[in-house]
């Protein structure tokens, strides 16, 4: 069966020349795989990562930086215009803390830094890797315990939180303002810090349930000052429009 | 002994290939385009080595088809990854079931080789 003796040459050597080569190769793709780990955590990321332009990332900042100066240039303007007199500088106060409220204008204060990053998983299987990382829903739920504590300015890794944010998933990266965020998160938030950090660490709160996750997920501190920067996204508005003013004799007859 | 000279050899590829890769230090992002191309030459180089084990015990071993099968499985297989990169279909894919199946086809078959071997050896002992 095995004994057809057609150009028969001496095999095993150049078999092992080769396994000599699929040896080096293979070292090569180990080598790569655990290189793509070190840089961007799992080969899942992999695409996203070679897919996003260095220099598109950096027009956006310049963007961005450009869009809170001119913000500020406006702040700046307005305060001018309002000097002496008392009616524009009723007026001006009210728009300024609009804007505050609405997130337009840098602010600081006393608060919080929660710092979030990906734990090491004690294994390789898919199932705890999704427990170590952190997720959209995590960012979620720490922005709405911060608010329920009282904060009055939130910003996620610089992108201030508004009442237009969403934070959300989008294949391997959390996206906060349409605008891609990544580990190590770190939320600022202005407010008060003994009433934000005992509301994170609440018992069975977010905190607690990382810290039995893994402490060193997650570092927490308070400071007497935290600047929480403008938010640089769109402003436009499309489909809300005031509701028309009724007059008081209306508003009666509308609720029985 | 010669039959344990490939493992030996795969050994010292492995740690001269792992020490030299970590001594280029290639960046991440560069990593990441090539990743795919590296398993599949991998891929290809562990099908030509089992295949070369296969037809040297089924006695038909010939090198030019041994090196010519290496270089040109791997070629079509870089370039189906390539083309699929630019068509938006993992064509990749085509090259992993086709190398693979002949792997596991070959290993089977040197399997059985032995193992046929080894219950022939064990009848002539019992005889």
């Amino acid at each position: 069966m095995f004994t057809s003796a057609h150009r028969h040459q001496p095999w095993v050597w150049q078999v092992t020349a080769l396994c000599f080569m699929l040896g080096l190769l293979l070292a090569g793709s180990l080598q790569t795989v655990s290189t793509i780990r070190r840089a961007g955590g799992g080969p899942g990321r992999v695409g996203f990562i070679s897919g996003a332009s260095p220099s598109l990332a950096a027009t956006l900042r310049e963007r961005e930086k450009e869009i809170a100066d001119l913000r500020e240039k406006q702040t700046k303007l307005e305060n001018v215009l309002a000097e002496g007199s008392g009616k524009l500088k009723a007026l001006n106060d009210e728009l300024q803390l609009a804007k505050l409220l609405s997130g337009l204008t840098e602010v600081q204060g006393p608060g919080i830094v929660l710092t979030l990053q990906d734990g090491k998983p004690r294994s390789n299987r898919a199932f705890d890797a999704a427990r170590f990382t952190i997720h959209d829903y995590d960012l979620q739920m720490v922005v709405n315990e911060l608010v329920a504590s009282g904060a009055e300015a939130i910003a996620i890794s610089g992108q201030r939180v508004i009442s237009r944010t969403a934070i959300r998933c989008v294949g391997p990266t959390i996206m906060v303002n349409n605008v891609p965020v990544v580990p190590p998160y770190q939320i600022v938030a202005v407010g008060d810090p003994g009433t934000m950090a005992g509301g994170l660490n609440m018992p069975g709160g977010y905190l607690d349930d990382l810290r039995m996750t893994d402490p060193s997920m997650f570092t927490l501190e308070k400071r007497d000052n935290v600047v929480v920067p403008a938010y640089t996204g769109r402003t436009e508005v499309r489909w809300a429009q005031p509701t028309p003013q009724k007059s008081d004799d209306e508003k009666e007859r509308a609720e029985p | 002994m010669t039959a344990l000279l490939p493992v030996v050899a795969l050994a010292l590829g492995l740690v001269i290939g792992w020490v030299a890769f970590a001594r280029l230090e290639i960046p991440g992002e560069l990593a990441a385009v090539y990743a795919p191309y590296l398993s599949l030459a991998t891929l290809a180089g562990v099908d030509t080595a089992l295949g070369g084990i296969r037809a040297g015990i089924e006695g038909r071993f010939q090198d030019d088809i041994f090196v010519s099968g290496f270089v040109l499985n791997t070629l079509l297989a870089a370039g189906l990854a390539f083309l699929g990169d630019r068509i938006g279909v993992d064509l990749f894919l085509a090259a992993v079931v086709a190398l693979g199946s002949r792997v596991f086809l070959n290993l089977s078959l040197i399997r059985r080789y032995y193992l046929t071997k080894l219950a022939l050896t064990r009848r002539k002992e019992a005889t």
